[in-house]
């Protein structure tokens, strides 16, 4: 059965175009397709997931393809994903032809997230950088048609963006791994290890690892290479948000884990980097989603935000070094939640915006207020994120919050260096507020407040039911998950998490943590209170104006300069492609200057050597080159080659005015124009100049290849 | 090769890489994508089909690119043995 690991990417990626023709001509049997085929991919994920509980051993070499080989293999955490992704992938395709009823380019749709379906899973699959390199790519590329589904200038202008960072960090990751590859000899995950340790200048390993960082670092969505989440995620239809804020993100965390685990071992500089870079996306996604107005921005909001206690965790991860379990526990079971969480929640965005086709929570206000199951889901979801005992994100929270106490209980004992973990401790707990706030923003205007326009609540009264029975089944059963997970941790979460320690390079921690003592509630505790304390202050007091007609209403009073993408990186974008196409200009002039010159020369040498000595020289009309330095070379050799043709034979009586011309170029006066010829000396030295650099270049050529 | 600026030739490779996205990408996007009323959408392109003797050595070059993607061993077996024969 080893061959599963490649047909369970490759298959999604032939059906693709099956699906595409199928759906463009009926939409049924395309979307039973998709279903079909994600239905498949998830039992064929369970298979492999219980052989990973039994220890059966599935792994897959295909040396030819490729070029270099693709290795796969499912173990724990690998499997564990694979099964995620399917199940994420098969809910959203339940949700999709109710979404999709009014929508367009439904096939185009179906066809792009087959492929982003399959190359996906092919990460997961990966046994080696070189493998999930190849399948990143795809799914990255893949992924596009998604952001720009709607085609309007804000779908497009995501898009944009997306792509660009997108194609940025894939070279960016290319590049490091080419490092990795010089420096180590090896992309194998399960050679790394050890031949990082047979390195002895470990510090030239810093460079690739952060270059290999940035490429999956971007599609994670880690600060400052964030910028495409908030944008993209919210323009994309729902199923596909769900998609990338719950499943795609996860896939950038899996390099860094990899990278983490196996290249920068315990490595505590790394450990830091990974720290900062976390605590900063986690604040600045959480304050970013505080103040948005529009649901699905703010859910993106949100995912950078638990992106960042994802990365934290994999810092402690490096940080804690033997004693990293908890951490390694907290980060595998948050990525889990975070993808139920997402799903949960865009998937009820969805089933909300396919009704009402609004996304702004003043508009779409009052709108699940007699809609039970909606109004469940949502509430599971966002109790969830929030960290809320008794339900699943409490756990992973706990577990890593655990692990920054654990930090700054052991350094004073071992000596380590403390440093910035006390305050990352008590950002995380705040943010954790921030998180209980936003959420409670989102589902008290949607579920508990009444529209400001009667007519309007009058109407979303009246839709009813919210979804067909498809779509519901799939929003209660990802409901369901993550309820289950929450209420039975010990029973559902331990044991997944334990399952994931093994490629983490970790054992289970020696004691298991009691969710429910009295510290790890109290933590919960202050952070919900601090999250009341934001909602009742900030939320209702400093974000929200009394309009005209009385209504209270929910505004965006983000500053427009903080736009890190219109302030920095797209002016950034111009000026270096500017300052490029400048460069790239004069470069061209000045060669084609020189060349101008040197073919010249190298051409009245030549006639003077072979036209004779009896003074039948071939000699060309042109302006001095100096006299006029803001003439193009083209125009010159235009005017050059007119004035050639036009000019009458030249006098005999001449040709000894011109040897002084061409001897002092420095003659000052009214002539302009005169004559360039050669002599055999000039010509000799022309071809040698020639062969000269023919030769160096030969030589640069060879030295590289 | 000089291994302080060994580093140089990837660096080289990848921008020009870059830069080819860069100029590439937008012609396909705006080509597929870009404003909806005036171009063609892929959808509408089946609708307009274009002539098997047009579709035909696209699609064979289409399936060579990813065929010699997926497996360029035989490829580059031929062009070595072809060097080996010139040189």
């Amino acid at each position: 059965m080893n061959i599963l690991l490649i047909l369970l990417p490759l298959l999604p990626v032939i059906a693709a175009p099956l699906a595409y023709f199928l759906a463009a001509r009926s939409r049924p049997k395309g979307y039973a397709l998709l279903i079909g085929i994600t239905g498949a991919g998830f039992l064929a994920a369970v298979w492999l997931l219980s052989g990973a509980f039994s220890g059966r051993e599935v792994s897959l070499a295909l040396p030819v393809w490729a070029g270099f080989g693709l290795t796969l293999r499912a173990d724990g955490l690998r499997a564990l994903y694979v099964t995620v992704l399917c199940f994420m992938w098969l809910l959203t395709s339940l949700l999709t032809p109710e979404y999709f009823i009014h929508g367009h380019s439904h096939s185009r749709y179906l066809l792009f997230t087959l492929i982003t379906f399959g190359a996906s899973l092919g990460v997961f699959f990966s046994d080696d950088f070189y493998t999930a390199l190849l399948f990143f790519e795809v799914m990255s590329l893949a992924s596009y048609p998604w952001v720009a589904h709607e085609e309007d200038n804000k779908a497009m202008r995501a898009a944009a963006t997306y792509l660009a960072i997108a194609v940025f960090g894939g070279m960016s990751a290319l590049f490091g791994l080419i490092l990795l590859k010089a420096r180590l000899g090896t992309l194998a995950f399960e050679a790394l290890p050890q031949a990082v340790a047979a390195l002895t200048d470990k510090g030239s390993l810093l460079v690739p690892g952060l270059l290999v960082l940035v490429g999956f670092g971007a599609k994670a969505g880690i600060f400052p290479l964030h910028v495409w989440l908030p944008k993209a995620h919210p323009v994309a239809p729902a199923p596909a948000s769900a998609l990338l804020s719950g499943g795609l993100t996860k896939i950038g965390i899996f390099g860094i884990l990899v990278l983490t685990s196996r290249v920068f071992i315990h490595d505590a500089l790394w450990g830091q980097i990974l720290l900062v870079l976390g605590c900063i996306t986690m604040v600045l996604g959480a304050l970013l989603g505080l103040m948005s107005v529009n649901i699905k921005r703010t859910l993106a909001c949100s995912s950078v935000s638990q992106i960042g206690f994802i990365t934290i965790g994999i810092a402690m991860q490096a940080l804690l070094r033997h004693e990293n379990a908890l951490a390694a526990q907290g980060t595998v079971l948050h990525m889990l939640n975070h993808s139920f969480i997402k799903l949960t929640l865009f998937m009820a965005v969805g089933v909300l915006v396919m009704k009402t086709h609004r996304l702004n929570i003043n508009a779409i206000k009052g709108y699940g207020r007699n809609k039970p199951l909606l109004a469940l889901a949502f509430f599971i979801g966002a109790a969830s994120i929030s960290g809320i005992p008794l339900f699943s994100g409490y756990i992973s929270k706990t577990l890593l919050h655990e692990s920054l106490l654990e930090y700054i209980h052991m350094a004073p004992e071992t000596g380590w260096p403390l440093g910035l973990v006390p305050l990352v401790e008590t950002l995380f707990t705040i943010t954790g507020g921030l998180t209980f706030a936003y959420m409670l923003k989102l589902f008290i205007a949607v579920f508990i407040e009444k529209n400001g326009n009667p007519q309007v609540q009058a109407h979303y009264d009246s839709i009813r039911p919210a979804m067909n029975r498809t779509s519901g089944f799939s929003l209660a059963l990802s409901a369901l998950v993550l309820l289950a997970l929450g209420l039975f941790p010990d029973a559902l979460m331990t044991p997944l998490a334990n399952l994931s320690l093994p490629f983490l390079r970790t054992a289970p921690p020696a004691h298991a943590v009691d969710y429910f003592a009295w510290v790890n509630l109290k933590g919960a505790g202050i952070s919900l209170i601090i999250g009341i304390v934001v909602y009742l202050v900030v939320v209702r007091g400093l974000l929200m104006r009394t309009s005209s007609g009385g209504e209270r209403r929910y505004v965006n009073k983000l500053p427009a300069w903080t736009d890190l993408e219109n302030r920095v990186y797209r002016p950034l974008l111009r000026l270096m492609t500017s300052g490029g196409t400048l460069l790239a200009r004069l470069l061209e002039d000045a060669l084609e200057l020189l060349l101008f010159r040197l073919v010249l020369r190298a051409y009245s040498s030549m006639a003077a050597v072979f036209g004779g000595r009896e003074g039948k020289r071939t000699r060309i009309r042109l302006k001095h080159l100096a006299d006029d330095p803001v003439q193009s070379p083209r125009e010159m050799i235009g005017e050059a080659v007119q004035s050639a043709q036009a000019a009458p034979a030249p006098d005999e009586t001449e040709d000894e005015a011109d040897v002084i011309v061409h001897t002092s170029p420095d003659i000052q006066g009214p002539v302009r124009d005169h004559w360039v010829h050669g002599s055999p000396v000039s010509a000799l030295v022309v071809i040698l100049l020639v062969s000269l650099m023919v030769a160096g270049f030969n030589m640069l050529l060879s030295k590289y290849f | 090769m000089p291994s302080t600026h060994a580093w140089l030739v990837p660096v080289v490779l990848l921008v020009s890489a870059l830069l080819t996205a860069g100029y590439l990408l937008p012609i396909s996007i705006s080509a597929f994508y870009d404003d909806p009323k005036k171009s063609v959408g892929l959808d509408r392109i089946c609708a307009t089909r274009l002539s098997s003797r047009m579709e035909l050595p696209m699609l064979i070059l289409v399936a060579a690119l990813i065929g010699f993607g997926l497996f360029p061993g035989a490829l580059i077996d031929f062009f070595q043995a072809l060097a080996a024969t010139l040189i």
